[in-house]
């Protein structure tokens, strides 16, 4: 959508609050960041207006996890929304300059494009690209990235609303949570909440795949409710046998949530989270031990192989459950381990691959006891013998320069 | 008085081990980790003062309200 068709939907619009008023309507509007971590975004504005500038904002649009493509998706087909969202952003929280930062070539060039029909913006913008990775989107790797360095996380404190950009205080914005502001801006909070829940108002971007008739990608109410989700989507709900919840960083839940709403505080009693808003069906040709070690085989790969407990404990849970695919018990360990490794690393990557340990025994009892008793056929199939192959989770994107339209 | 491990820079030496074992913890593959959120206890403010000038990557620092003079190469914050 050009600068014209999006002006004329209704963007970019002269009236909405702004400032304070803006960061206030935020609040009261509960939006929250739609990277994953769902982090109150007005807490933030807040955290880097109040510190002495100069500041800046990061539109973040490196998309890592590999079942997810709402953010490319937005670059692409909405860069005006985005760009509206952090005009008005950009204004209210005081920023010097603002980058977008992507990592797909096509994102790079509708912003690019989006940005020369922009007359006279604000504050200077700036597209950066780095190559994708999976931790390449985290705050401080996006910092690092933007530096003239490596896209990997650092040890934090400080964090960028602290210490970011040039060593000042920086907003880092997934770019799915500025697209929501002009709403916020123009309409208000009470009409954001029209969606939604009070926990968790306003819409989301679902990509969702895997065991369905439509894989794709859909704007849905916070707290649908998954098995909504399923039904609208065709996948065969009743022999689903588990979901692969919020990219790979809510782990696998069994089809015991099926009647679970997809939003932040239920989502959060159950162990998982609504993370970057990937929702990922297995069906009942798979097997939740197969899935878990593709996945858990991806962290090992993934990491940034700086952390030490990550560059070892990544590998050592891949391996205990491949172990468990072959029939051998080594549970014991991989438990421990879903337990011990927590808060071991720099990034999420290790939260992330031990709290997916730690959904598999904790969600699958009886799964893991079967595989102990008798080896699986499923994860005979599903598990090649070479663990170097890329996640079978990864969502195709078309080649951007053939006709830059997702295909899923 | 809390430590903190800086998991990026540990590179396993283990030395923080061996002056404070108490609170500086190994893993099964020698990288060092806290509990309780890495609170020294009482008493023990001065090996774990050791511990952060002795680690030979400078992955270790004092968290806390003493922690920015403690922290500095040639400290003379007082015990």
């Amino acid at each position: 959508m050009d600068r014209d068709a999006y002006v004329a939907a209704g963007g970019y619009a002269e009236g909405g609050v702004r400032g304070e008023d803006l960061i206030e309507a935020v609040e009261l509007a509960g939006l929250r960041g739609r990277g994953g971590a769902a982090f109150p975004t007005a807490v933030k504005m807040r955290s880097v207006r109040d510190r002495p500038g100069p500041r800046y904002l990061v539109a973040n649009g490196e998309e890592g996890e590999p079942a997810s493509v709402k953010d490319r998706w937005l670059l692409r087909h909405r860069p005006h929304l985005v760009l509206d969202g952090l005009l008005r952003t950009a204004e209210a929280v005081g920023v010097e300059r603002a980058y977008v930062f992507v990592s797909d070539r096509a994102c790079a060039a509708g912003v690019e494009h989006a940005l020369g029909e922009l007359v006279a913006p604000a504050v200077p913008i700036e597209v950066v690209f780095v190559d994708p990775t999976y931790v390449a989107g985290e705050e401080t790797a996006v910092v690092r990235a933007l530096e003239g360095g490596p896209a990997l996380p650092l040890d934090k404190p400080p964090r960028p609303f602290e210490v970011g950009v040039k060593g000042q205080p920086t907003l880092i914005a997934n770019v799915e949570t500025l697209a929501n502001v002009p709403f916020v801006a123009v309409e208000g909070p009470k009409a954001y909440r029209q969606v939604g829940t009070s926990g968790s108002p306003g819409t989301f971007l679902l990509t969702i795949s895997g065991d369905c008739r439509r894989p794709g990608l859909y704007e849905v109410p916070l707290g649908i409710v998954l098995r909504d989700a399923l039904n609208m989507v065709g996948a065969p709900v009743s022999e689903a046998c588990a979901i692969l919840m919020g990219g790979f960083f809510g782990g696998i839940l069994s089809p015991r949530v099926l009647d679970v709403p997809l939003a932040y505080d239920e989502l959060r009693e159950e162990g998982s989270g609504l993370g970057c808003g990937s929702v990922i069906v297995l069906g009942a040709d798979d097997c939740p031990v197969a899935a878990v070690a593709d996945v858990m085989n991806y962290f090992a790969r993934e990491n940034a192989n700086q952390c030490g407990a990550c560059i070892r404990g990544t590998p050592a849970m891949r391996d205990a459950v491949m172990d468990l695919a072959r029939g051998t018990d080594d549970t014991e360990r991989l438990r421990r381990w879903s337990l011990s490794l927590r808060g071991r690393g720099a990034c999420g990557l290790l939260d992330g691959a031990a709290a997916l340990a730690a959904s598999l025994l904790r969600e699958f009892p009886e799964v893991v006891q079967e595989h102990l008793d008798a080896r699986c056929a499923r994860c005979a199939d599903l598990i090649g013998p070479d663990t170097s192959e890329r996640t079978r989770f990864r969502l195709p994107i078309d080649d951007p320069e053939e006709n830059g339209e997702l295909v899923l | 008085m809390k430590v903190h491990i800086d998991p990026v820079k540990c590179e396993g030496f283990g030395t923080c081990h061996d002056i404070l074992p108490d609170v500086f913890l190994l893993d099964e593959w020698g990288y060092a980790y806290t509990e309780r959120d890495g609170e020294v206890p009482v008493g023990q403010e001065p090996l774990a003062r050791e511990a952060v000038h002795k680690c030979p990557v400078n992955a270790i620092s004092l968290q806390g309200d003493d922690a920015a003079a403690a922290n500095a190469p040639t400290s003379a914050a007082p015990d």
